[in-house]
């Protein structure tokens, strides 16, 4: 348990708690599991607003930040405005309220802001001086020192920094080590402490008026070209990639026209491909309005592999177009969601046993791998399923499938068919609600073709029925 | 015709999907000949379709499927009871050769096994054949007791059939399973092919895993849990369809051909092996050669009679031992008892305390082999009650032994008939509310944190329900369609076996191998192995087994004799402690029995005022009352008011009364229940015995049913009123499974005689043998510490100058005959023993100069720093260095390793550490000891709780009944007892004693958090008082916890 709302802190719910203790406190709890990556990016929001107030920002996982505000508290109007203002845009932009405290040493701020508040307002120390009598009545938690050394101090009676700073400092030194002296010293102030800089995750981000309102795609594609460029030039200083990109065109009244492209593979600096892709997109496009505006975002920077450089420069031109590229300019003829690939799902009944996926790269959908926990699997439960080549050309288990399935099983007239082999019983996915019970022959109709039918083993209302759900070569 | 050769049960774990029971059933529904249950390299299941089987009127084939290293499948099936004994050497072998339920066999086993008639389960035997079997001289019929059934793999190999044909002439089929896979005939197609080629028959299976069609889903459920995945995701591990079950007749006849049907009951017709065949055979080791074990067994009691009574024996005692002699020849149960009394001799030769219970143990003779020290002139018992001759069930008996030496024990078994002939029985670990939920919630793909919500909501004492209501309140909705689904499969698979684990003693001992009678597999305990069938299946197979169990009391009351012999030189035994001594009944009828074995619990308490034992059979009655059954039974309050004089005594014939005479005519006993069944109702003694193994397990399994009806004719046909007939049964099914049989609380009456006659007399003793001896019983180490203080009883503190490891006793100043209570190491907390034993011995080297300093201390006794600590943070180095504080700082600073040159210190001040406050010193002593000797801790808030108008115990007791009170103390139990409708039991301590609190179900649900969180609990509510016995029934709750700053004082939480 990290953390709760008041209702359940109420029921006596407490932090370090485990699950089952806080569910017998509270049966109907409802519980999250915590997601450091949110948390991280929690804390780089919150970093992200503090840069507006002082370029030297550094972060102190997993809960705190810390700004260096010497040269910024007179420019906000001191100390208690400045709090103010951060909590606020805080509680607005991010959505979180936090403990402040602003003290000569970076590590006394911290320990002061994660004992939490002492009082209305936030721990102000002015004067390095203070700082010991001020830390003096922290309790020894907020140092967050190994448990054992918490624990052998508390066994000492030494119970606040306080207790601490009174023991002979030698002898605390070989007790329980430098490092902790060094930090307490940190703390008070006697040794300085260099910290990390935050450096924000970038992104690139242009904008280009047009003068005058361009109203022809082709054109666009050339207005666009110098931001293409400049994003090239901000891709090759980092010697980082993207894997897509997002065109806005801005319009006189018109909602904003959004254009997203999506590499298979990250892309670097390759401004002739981008401009190829981006102008293949826009000539689908149609204007609801001239443009006026357009800006060129970038999503997130994503590093490229060295190979991956040098495979773009220069076998991508002699091979003149692969699968990849191929799958690029389709989907930027025929929009993102118009190609995709297939994939065999290793499932019984026939309607879930495939699915479409992202072409080229598209690997089977990671599925944990089962591990055999049986001494014996089943000759016919293969423990670990098979990845399927083809919807249809699958080894065992889609042998006697038929190549076109149909998207939905229709009604047939069994009187009219000559059932040549069968019945295959499937009976799965009763999990899902779409529990199938159906014996599947192989029929031949009138007219010489093969069908694949079957009879719902369950008797409807109107009895058993048959269907057809695919057709054979 | 047809029978099924193939068919799994639910004991292949995670495969199969329906009992045995159900398959037995639906086989004999669907007309089968015969059905083969083969659970996979095992026969645990078999028992339970044999018992069913013969129920109705199925042939039942014992065989077993296997899959071999190298991928071959087949089934084996016992043709006689030789294959029987084949079969199970099989499985034991496989089984011994693979991790805890594994198997591991590979072709050269079976060729091993074809060999030769040696024992080869278990283990050397694996290497001792140089050359292969296919080079040996061919034996006819090398195994020919077994009949096989090859299961081709899709792609068959011909190679497997040629191999197995050569170990199974004549005996080999090709099994055909078709199972509307859409390749049906081409696979019948294919495998006539390879019969024709090999010249094999065929015959029709089903590869069955469940009974019926509908335990599809749940069949899917075992498949992904079993590969550890959802079903959604186990994709084609789970079967196409739900072909694999027991199918009509009909059904197979359209797929199969004839004679493949026709083949199948051919092979069911060779196939006559029974379980009934089995028979137990005792040891021969345990009667000497020129004696038969009647004589021997004669020999040994009248030596035992000659040491028990040295003046000759009394003359009703000797009548009974001839008695039962007697009994005993009659019925040739000599070599039982010559193997428990061969157990317990050896247990007596190694000074292990012991005591034997059960149906035959309180007798004459095993008085006399010292099987038990219960005198039978104590007891007024007809060993008749014990044994019966029409019966014919096989005696019971089991002993207890210290708990932490039983391994002894055990190891001498072993040492004794060797592991290929003793192993323990098995325990059926099933599924319960909460593990059924568990793993299907996972399989049905829920978040962990759902699964954790939903497993969690189900509570112990919901027994084995579950109820939608406590999903509800879990905050889960049971009506939605996934959480519906989840609660239909969990109910279906309650109580579906998931593992065997080890009974916790009970021993089978064969004259010759086991390995032919049962099959024998490693339990997760190293070096323990375990049978495949459990203690119902042996019962109703008849066969023997005995129990070697584990009681911490016996290790408490051998240590308590241990020390008051090294501190007043009297050595007391089970049987000379002086009986009947009326202080000791005094004692417990004011309800004074903390540590006092099996009346220490606080409903005992508040039942001893009423029940004022005064006699050993006061005290057996005492024991078997306040259970479950009884109370459930609703017979402790008509035994109150008889025994009091409120009711009066009738019996409704003179039948009853004679059964029912020793309890008032309140039937307490299990074995009264089933005498009043033969003597009221007509019932055979067999039919009693089916009532009782019934009422055993009906809330398992079900099934009192036809007893029921029986019952209440049967009264009502011998001039019974049907009032009192369904008060009768209503009293069975109280009863229920937990029912205390009148032979076992004869015997733990003496424990309880015995643990209470020390308490009254050696206090001291006894409190620092029950420490010495924890974990144990009810109470912890404060508790009974505080109780020995109460009683008188000084308590020094734990210090490293004279504490043991163990609780001693040490003499007092001045002319106190009565010794002092030392505390010992054992409770610092974090010390390893084997630490505090090398401060012992430097100690004794040091021949009685005293420690200079704790750094002397930590290097003569080889102490780390952690140690040191440990042993500081108790208070312990109090003696060497001052107060806690300052030990604690010195002790951190000592160097890691030891110096080389002694006297080489570091110089550095000593700061100037402020001694720990009172309230400090106690919250270090509990959280360091458990217990504190300073003020109890309720002591120190008096002050404050006196202010807010909390009164203390002690005031309590004079308060009158009725009277609104508001009291606090320690929480020192929470108890919510199955049998108590939603009551919470809470005892509270403060610095006089223990306050009992009654918390009905409304406050318990809107006081929650105060119940459940509070360490420091304040009430208020209305005190209850009847005679000597108190209690407060609260309304009203509050957590005051936050009082203790950081007290921390440990909470028992008994469920």
């Amino acid at each position: 348990m990290r953390a709760c709302e008041e209702a359940v802190h109420a029921a006596g719910v407490r932090e370090g708690m485990s699950i089952n203790a806080a569910l017998a406190l509270v049966p109907g709890l409802h519980a999250l599991a915590r997601d450091a990556r949110r948390e991280r990016q929690l804390l780089e929001a919150v970093a992200q607003r503090g840069v507006r107030f002082t370029p030297r920002v550094s972060l102190e996982p997993p809960d705190g930040v810390l700004l260096d505000v010497r040269g910024s508290l007179r420019l906000f109007g001191g100390a208690r405005r400045l709090c103010l203002r951060l909590q606020q845009e805080l509680l607005e932009a991010v959505g979180v309220s936090v403990h402040f405290a602003i003290t000569p040493s970076p590590l006394a701020a911290l320990w002061f802001a994660r004992t939490g508040p002492l009082g209305a307002h936030p721990v102000l120390v002015r004067n390095r001086d203070e700082l010991a009598s001020r830390l003096a009545l922290l309790p020894l938690d907020c140092t967050r020192w190994p448990e054992r050394c918490i624990e052998t101090l508390g066994n000492m009676g030494v119970r606040t920094v306080g207790d601490c700073l009174r023991l002979p400092r030698d002898g605390f030194a070989r007790r329980f080590g430098q490092e902790l002296l060094a930090t307490l010293d940190r703390a008070t102030g006697r040794l300085q402490e260099p910290r990390a800089a935050y450096v924000a995750s970038e992104r690139f981000a242009a904008r280009r008026d047009l003068e005058p309102e361009i109203a022809d795609t082709a054109r666009l594609g050339l207005a666009l070209a110098p931001l293409l460029e400049e994003l090239c030039q901000f891709l090759r200083e980092r010697g980082r990639g993207v894997q897509a990109i997002e065109v806005q065109l801005r319009h006189r009244a018109a909602p904003v026209t959004r254009v997203r492209l999506r590499f298979v593979q990250p892309v670097g600096a390759q401004p002739r491909h981008m401009a190829q892709l981006l102008r293949e997109r826009l000539a689908q496009l149609v204007l609801p309005q001239p443009v006026r505006n357009v800006r060129l975002l970038s999503g997130p920077l994503i590093d490229l592999q060295a190979d991956a450089i040098e495979l773009f420069a220069h076998d991508r031109r002699e091979s003149g177009g692969n699968l990849p590229q191929l799958v690029e300019r389709l989907r930027a003829r025929l929009g993102n969601d118009a190609v995709h690939g297939l994939a065999c799902v290793p499932e019984h009944r026939p309607e879930a046993a495939w699915r479409a996926v992202e072409p080229v790269a598209a690997k089977p959908r990671s599925r944990k791998k089962p591990s055999s926990r049986s001494a014996a699997p089943n000759e016919s439960s293969p423990s670990v399923p098979r990845p399927l080549r083809g919807k249809s050309s699958a080894a065992r288990p889609g042998e006697g499938r038929p190549l076109w399935l149909l998207d939905r099983p229709e009604p047939c007239d069994v009187d009219r068919l000559v059932l040549e082999e069968g019945p295959e019983c499937i009976e799965s996915g009763w999990w899902d609600g779409h529990d199938v019970a159906r014996d599947y022959y192989v029929a031949r109709n009138a007219q010489g073709a093969r069908l694949w039918v079957f009879r719902n083993r369950r008797e409807t209302a109107a009895g058993a029925r048959w269907f057809l759900h695919g057709w054979f070569a | 015709m047809y029978a099924e050769l193939h068919c799994l049960s639910n004991f292949s774990f995670l495969r199969g999907a329906s009992r045995p029971e159900e398959l037995v059933e639906r086989a004999a529904q669907l007309g089968y000949a015969a059905l083969a249950v083969t659970d996979e390299c095992s026969v645990a299941g078999v028992v339970r379709a044999h018992v069913a089987a013969r129920e109705h009127g199925l042939k039942l084939i014992v065989g077993s499927e296997f899959r071999l290293e190298d991928g071959l499948r087949c089934v084996l099936l016992a043709r006689d009871r030789a294959g029987y004994g084949r079969l199970c050497r099989l499985i034991t072998r496989g089984r011994r050769a693979a991790a805890k339920g594994n198997y591991r066999l590979c072709r050269r086993d079976f060729e091993e096994i074809a060999a030769g008639d040696r024992g080869l389960g278990l283990g050397d035997s694996r290497n001792s054949l140089a050359t292969p079997a296919s080079a040996l001289t061919p034996n006819p019929y090398p195994l020919s007791p077994l009949l096989c059934l090859w299961l081709p793999a899709t792609q068959p190999d011909a190679a497997e059939a040629r191999w197995l044909a050569r170990l199974f002439p004549g005996q080999l089929w090709i099994a055909v399973e078709l199972l509307t896979t859409g390749r049906d005939r081409r696979r019948l197609e294919q495998l006539q092919d390879l019969g024709r080629e090999l010249e094999l028959p065929l015959v029709a299976a089903g590869d069955a895993h469940m009974h019926s069609r509908g335990r599809r889903a749940l069949q899917d459920v075992l498949t992904a849990t079993r590969i550890g995945t959802t079903v959604e995701r186990a994709g084609l591990a789970l079967f196409q369809n739900g072909e694999r079950h027991l199918r009509p007749i009909q059904r197979i006849a359209e797929l199969h051909p004839p004679e493949l049907l026709a083949a199948a009951v051919e092979i069911a017709s060779r196939c006559t092996f029974s379980l009934e065949e089995l028979r137990y055979e005792y040891p021969r080791e345990i009667v000497p050669e020129d004696y038969t074990p009647a004589a021997w067994l004669r020999r040994l009691t009248e030596e035992g009679a000659s040491h028990r009574w040295p003046e000759g024996v009394p003359a009703p005692t000797r009548q009974a031992i001839e008695h039962e002699l007697a009994l005993i020849a009659e019925l040739e149960y000599e070599p039982y008892f010559l193997t428990v009394h061969d157990i317990v001799r050896f247990a007596r030769s190694r000074h292990i305390l012991c005591q034997g219970r059960g149906s035959a143990a309180n007798s004459a003779v095993c008085f006399c082999l010292g099987i038990t020290e219960v005198d039978p002139a104590r007891m007024s018992l007809l060993f008749e009650r014990f044994i019966s001759r029409e019966r014919n069930e096989p005696p019971d008996i089991d002993v207890d032994f210290e708990h932490e030496r039983r391994e002894e024990v055990i190891q001498y078994i072993y040492a004794k008939y060797g592991r290929e002939r003793a192993a323990l029985t098995a325990t059926v670990i099933s599924y319960r509310p909460r593990s059924a939920l568990r793993d299907v919630a996972k399989a049905m793909g829920l978040d962990p944190l759902q699964v954790a919500a939903l497993a969690r909501s189900m509570q112990w004492w919901d027994g084995s329900r579950i109820d939608e209501t406590r999903v509800r309140e879990a905050g889960l909705d049971p009506d939605s369609p996934v959480l519906a689904r989840v609660l239909t499969l969990a109910r279906t698979l309650l109580g579906f076996p998931r593992h065997l684990s080890q009974h916790v003693g009970g021993f089978v001992i064969a004259r010759d191998l086991l390995e032919d009678l049962v099959p024998i597999e490693n339990a997760s305990m190293p070096d323990r192995t375990v049978i495949q069938w459990d203690k119902d299946d042996l019962d109703a197979l008849g066969l023997l087994k005995v129990d070697v169990l584990g009681l911490g009391m016996l290790a408490a009351i051998r240590r308590a004799f241990d020390l008051v012999h090294g501190c007043r030189g009297q050595r007391w035994t089970l049987a000379t402690v002086p009986a009947e001594d009326p202080q000791v009944y005094d004692m417990i009828g004011h309800g004074d029995t903390v540590g006092v074995f099996q009346i220490e619990s606080r409903a005992q308490m508040a039942m001893l005022p009423r029940l004022r034992p005064r006699s050993y059979y006061d005290l057996v009655i005492e024991v078997a009352i306040i259970r479950p059954g009884p109370i459930q039974g609703d017979m402790v309050h008509p035994y109150l008011r008889r025994r009091a004089g409120e009711e009066a005594v009738t019996y409704p014939s003179a039948e009853v009364e004679g059964v029912l005479k020793r309890t008032l005519g309140v039937p307490i006993f299990q074995e009264q229940v089933m005498q009043l069944a033969i003597v009221a109702a007509g019932f055979t003694p067999g039919e009693a015995d089916q009532l009782r193994r019934a009422m055993a397990a009906w809330k398992r399994k079900g099934g009192l049913g036809h007893f029921e009806e029986r019952l209440i004719h049967g009264m009502r046909d011998r001039g019974y009123s049907e009032e009192f007939a369904r008060r009768i049964f209503q009293q069975i099914l109280g009863f229920g499974e937990y029912g205390f049989p009148e032979s076992h609380a004869a015997s733990f009456a003496l424990l309880v005689y015995v643990s209470a006659w020390l308490k009254r007399h050696e206090p001291a003793a006894f409190a620092a043998a029950l420490i010495n001896s924890q974990p144990m019983g009810f109470y912890a180490p404060s508790q009974i510490v505080q109780d020995a203080q109460r009683h008188g009883v000084e308590v020094r503190p734990i210090d490293v100058r004279t504490s043991d490891w163990d609780c001693t006793l040490e003499h007092r100043a001045g002319d106190s005959p009565d010794p002092a209570l030392r505390l010992g190491l054992r409770l610092v907390k974090g010390l390893a023993r084997e630490a505090a034993q090398r401060l012992v011995d430097a100690r004794a080297r040091r021949r009685g100069h005293a420690f200079e300093s704790a750094q002397q201390l930590a290097e003569q006794a080889c102490l780390d720093r952690r140690s040191m600590g440990c042993l500081a943070a108790a208070d312990a180095l109090a003696g060497l260095g001052g107060h806690r504080y300052r030990t604690a700082w010195q002790v951190a600073g000592l160097e890691g390793s030891l110096p080389i040159l002694p006297e080489v210190r570091i110089a550095e001040g000593i700061p100037l550490l402020r001694a720990p406050r009172e309230g400090e010193d106690i919250v270090a002593d509990y959280a360091h000891t458990g217990l504190t000797l300073r003020r109890h801790p309720v002591a120190v808030l008096r002050d404050q709780l006196a202010a807010r108008g909390f009164v203390d115990s002690a005031q309590l007791r004079v308060l009158t009944n009725g009277s609104n009170v508001r009291t606090a103390g320690l929480v020192i139990t929470r108890q919510r007892p199955g049998s108590a409708e939603g009551v919470t039991f809470v005892t509270l301590e403060d610095e006089h004693g223990s306050i009992n609190l009654i918390v009905w179900r409304d406050v318990a649900e809107r006081q929650r958090q105060a119940l459940i969180g509070s360490r420091l609990l304040g009430l208020a509510g209305r005190l209850q008082r009847e005679g000597e016995v108190m209690h407060v029934i609260a309304h009203r709750l509050v957590d005051l916890s936050r009082w203790l700053g950081r007290l921390r004082s440990a909470s028992r939480d008994f469920h």
